[in-house]
């Protein structure tokens, strides 16, 4: 879904829009592919789907046919209404009705290649991601093996700082920051890594919370696969601004939101 | 309803054309809450369907006759304890798998068909149990090898391009919120989903409902057809011709005229069984009052 078609359908609905950045391999496309699994088996506990205006791109990214061009990935977010044989950036759209209470959310999520992530940390290039600022949450995706091997922990300690820190001198208001450590079934991070990304999150005045999940089960993994994914979810359904009081006010309406220097209008509340 | 015009659509395999075979010999034998006040002029799609199921066989779905007569047959209806009311005309456009196919990968259908969807007041959306055609979404190991693997073989990317039937049906639907037009007093169009080969399900399934099947089954159908607010959408559950054939009891009854086809709605206490194959039709016309 390109930035028109997203335009339009945030002008008919309100829309959650998670931004979702890490390092490549980190696990974004993973996490989609698990995410689009577990509602395909109505296994995403305490929701079921609705609706998405990107199905085939979903399935696509789940059956592992949609690719990044190895290399050379795309350069901004483009629209094409043709398939393509190499993955374009843009937008997947889910909507989830919660069983509890029957609320439906929709879910603006972009389809990202990690090099636009790490161009961010190494050249703060942030002209193409500029949809953070209005997003209602971001998932920062870090690979949970990489802080336990040793000769990898401290690039991925060091690269997470950086890149808080881009997203902090990024945004204009407080945005839900989800730390989402991934290959849980693998081990868990250590208490002490923990506490370094907190600390490095506080400094920063981000609003981090941790969670983390396997969106695969390796043989011999400690999770089920999908583990932890509806959590993402509910956490990121709850940190939309206004819901809960756990993270704090903001006072940016939905109303004035910009999406990549687009305005929307009349965007409805469910 | 005004001459407007019922369109059968279903994956391959998914039973449109026994079903309408069933349909036209109840029609033929004048029962069930919908007539046929005049026979259609070509009647060798139906008749050649009927020709397999007489002798105790399913029609199939690659045969070429069949396949090339759906294309010229269409049958005028109407509300049988409405003799006066308007008819509305059975159509199954011809539709191929591969082009229904092509249609869901592109989201482009050809101008006839979308004229023949925009004139329409209703739909019948076929899913059959157990298709040896349906497709089941990629299991996590699969998934999993796919996304790890950096080139995918020639048999792999065949798989990882297939499209699971549920997607094929969400999809489906959406060409009917999108061509299917408002009645002019602003009810939504109708679609009847209709789950064929439902005497095949065990008898929990059977109780508990179509509804619950597709939710079992084919999870993201069942959430999209809850959540569409373009149409009406109703389930029912279809034994065309009451039974299977590869069962030699039902087969044997079936040549004396013993059983005969019903559909089921609901579930548990308030279900509804009834021995009217013609009742997804009879909901698309008049709607739950006449049901």
């Amino acid at each position: 879904m390109g930035l028109t078609e997203a335009g339009k359908l945030m002008s008919e609905r309100y829309c959650r829009v998670v931004g979702i950045l890490g390092a490549p391999d980190s696990g974004k496309t993973a996490s989609l592919a698990s995410l689009f699994l577990l509602l395909g088996g109505n296994k995403l506990t305490g929701f079921e789907f609705g609706d998405s205006r990107t199905l085939m791109a979903l399935n696509e990214i789940a059956q592992g046919a949609r690719r990044f061009n190895e290399g050379s990935p795309p350069e901004q977010m483009t629209v094409h209404t043709e398939l393509n044989e190499d993955r374009d950036a843009g937008f997947l759209h889910l909507r989830l009705k919660r069983i509890a209470d029957e609320a439906v959310f929709d879910l603006l999520m972009p389809d990202l290649p990690g090099e636009w992530s790490d161009t961010f940390i190494d050249r703060n290039r942030s002209d193409r991601l500029d949809f953070l600022k209005s997003a209602d949450c971001i998932w920062i995706m870090a690979d949970g093996r990489q802080l336990a091997t040793l000769d990898s922990r401290r690039t991925t300690l060091r690269r997470l700082d950086l890149l808080f820190g881009r997203v902090a001198a990024l945004l204009e208001r407080a945005v839900p920051i989800l730390l989402v450590l991934t290959h849980r079934d693998s081990g868990e991070v250590s208490d002490e890594d923990m506490a370094a990304l907190r600390a490095s999150a506080l400094t920063k005045n981000l609003e981090l919370d941790v969670v983390p999940i396997s969106s695969f089960r390796r043989k011999g993994g400690q999770t089920s696969p999908g583990f932890g994914i509806a959590e993402l979810i509910s956490r990121t359904i709850g940190a939309a601004p206004g819901l809960t009081a756990f993270w704090p006010a903001s006072d940016q309406s939905a109303e004035s939101r910009q999406m990549l220097r687009f305005g929307f209008v009349g965007a409805g509340h469910e | 309803m005004n001459n407007s015009s019922i369109v059968m659509i279903g994956w391959p395999d998914s039973g449109k054309t026994n079903y309408l075979a069933a349909v036209w010999d109840s029609l033929r034998i004048g029962q069930g809450k919908i007539m046929a006040p005049v026979p259609p002029d070509d009647l060798r799609y139906v008749e050649e369907a009927l020709a397999f199921q007489s002798k105790g066989e399913f029609a199939p779905r690659s045969d070429k006759n069949i396949e090339e007569s759906r294309r010229d047959f269409s049958v005028a209806v109407r509300l049988r304890d409405k003799p006066n009311s308007a008819t509305a005309d059975i159509v199954v456009p011809d539709i191929t798998g591969e082009l229904w196919k092509h249609a869901v990968e592109t989201t482009e259908i050809a101008a006839e068909w979308l004229e023949e969807l925009q004139r329409a007041s209703g739909a019948i959306l076929f899913v059959r149990v157990l298709s040896g055609d349906n497709c089941a979404p990629l299991d996590w190991v699969t998934s999993e090898k796919f996304l790890t693997t950096r080139k995918l073989s020639e048999a792999q990317q065949k798989k990882a391009k297939g499209i699971p039937t549920q997607i094929a049906l969400c999809e489906m639907l959406r060409f009917l919120e999108h061509t299917l037009p408002t009645a002019s007093d602003g009810e939504n169009p109708k679609v009847a989903v209709v789950v064929t080969a439902w005497d095949l399900v065990d008898a929990q399934t059977a109780g508990e409902g179509p509804d619950a099947y597709l939710r079992k089954e084919y999870p993201l159908f069942s959430g999209r057809l809850t959540d569409t607010s373009l149409l009406d959408i109703a389930v029912f559950g279809m034994s065309a011709l009451g039974g299977d054939f590869a069962d030699p009891v039902f087969k044997e009854k079936y040549f004396k005229s013993q059983v005969t086809g019903y559909v089921a709605r609901g579930a548990g206490n308030t279900q509804v069984v009834e021995p009217d194959i013609t009742t997804p039709i009879a909901w698309i016309i008049a709607g739950d009052e006449d049901k």
